[in-house]
């Protein structure tokens, strides 16, 4: 499992790092949801499964959705 | 206008940044220094592992902690939601023109038989919850991405689910809180478990658990596409732009 894990830690951080650091909105939100399904599978390989699918379902998911609308509310379009 | 502040480091944001890295640094120099490897200094946890299946039957034991034994701090949570669900409705008029755009193939195609799949998975991830992973509130979020798809395609009709959704919700609350007041009226203690407890680990088990979390589902569905309306819905905001 140590690599297997080691490997998920390193996307999750990578993954983040692009929400933060890039210059496109929706590229951003983007990077958020990939970060929160590297999250989902280390909940899962620390054996939680219930917060692993509620990560999945509502970070990974719904907010991506809503960060989405948002954008599109502010006349923001993909670049 | 928002455009320059990657470029700006400024002295406030740095100073902001040592605060985060000093505190966090302490924080887990804490957790690896104060806390024994392996061995859990908390006593109730042992309590419910030890009696969560005998005292409410349901195998999940993460279901009998949220909704038996800290049953309270999930009423405290579907509050919470509430009161976002709320603000969101304060903040977001309903519009009355909708998307301004061609309808995409692959979603209307889509959006035929996907929603309904959708839910389905939702139902069984709600009516499961007391016995494996899952459980109303995650469950209720996939139901209401299912709605999303019918959401979008919708609003050229201006249709909507508007007041159902409303009536659904509040039903759903007062629900909760009156199958919380049976237990405290004729057991002694608030959101006790009781009902025909059934074989652990079957679909009819646990008592009253499983419509707790039905309950939980239908609700936070309701809210989480109440949200969703207001978000995809185009209001005076789109106007301005």
């Amino acid at each position: 499992m140590g690599y297997i894990y080691l490997a998920v830690v390193l996307f999750t951080g990578f993954t983040a790092a692009i929400a933060v650091f890039s210059r496109g909105r929706v590229s951003s939100v983007v990077a958020l949801a990939l970060a929160s399904v590297g999250l989902t599978a280390s909940f899962y390989l620390l054996q939680a499964p219930d917060v692993a699918m509620a990560e999945a379902v509502i970070s990974a998911g719904l907010s991506t959705a809503l960060f989405l609308f948002a954008l599109r509310k502010m006349g923001i379009r993909g670049d | 206008m928002l455009e320059g502040i990657n470029r700006k480091y400024d002295i406030s944001g740095i100073i902001a940044s040592l605060v985060v890295l000093a505190f966090s640094g302490l924080l887990i120099y804490l957790l690896y220094t104060q806390i024994p490897y392996g061995q859990d200094k908390m006593l109730v946890s042992k309590d419910y592992i030890k009696m969560g299946v005998n005292s409410t039957g349901a195998t999940n034991l993460v279901t009998s902690v949220v909704l038996s034994f800290r049953g309270l701090d999930t009423l405290g949570e579907v509050t919470v939601l509430f009161a976002s669900a709320m603000a969101v409705g304060l903040f977001l008029l309903p519009g009355a023109g909708m998307w301004q755009r061609e309808e995409n193939f692959v979603l209307r195609v889509a959006s035929r038989f996907l929603p309904y799949l959708i839910i389905l998975i939702g139902i069984y991830i709600v009516s499961q919850g007391h016995v494996s992973p899952g459980g109303g509130f995650q469950g209720g979020v996939v139901i209401s991405s299912g709605l999303l798809l019918k959401l979008i395609l919708k609003r050229e009709k201006e249709s909507g689910f508007g007041g159902l959704v409303h009536a659904l919700e509040s039903l759903m609350g007062a629900g909760f809180v009156a199958l919380a007041l049976v237990g405290l009226v004729k057991y002694g203690s608030f959101l006790y478990s009781f009902g025909p407890k059934g074989v652990p680990g079957t679909l009819l088990s646990a008592g009253v658990l499983p419509v707790l979390y039905a309950f939980i589902g239908v609700k936070v569905a309701s809210e989480f596409v109440a949200i969703l309306e207001r978000f995809t819905s185009s209001g005076e905001e789109d106007e301005r732009a």
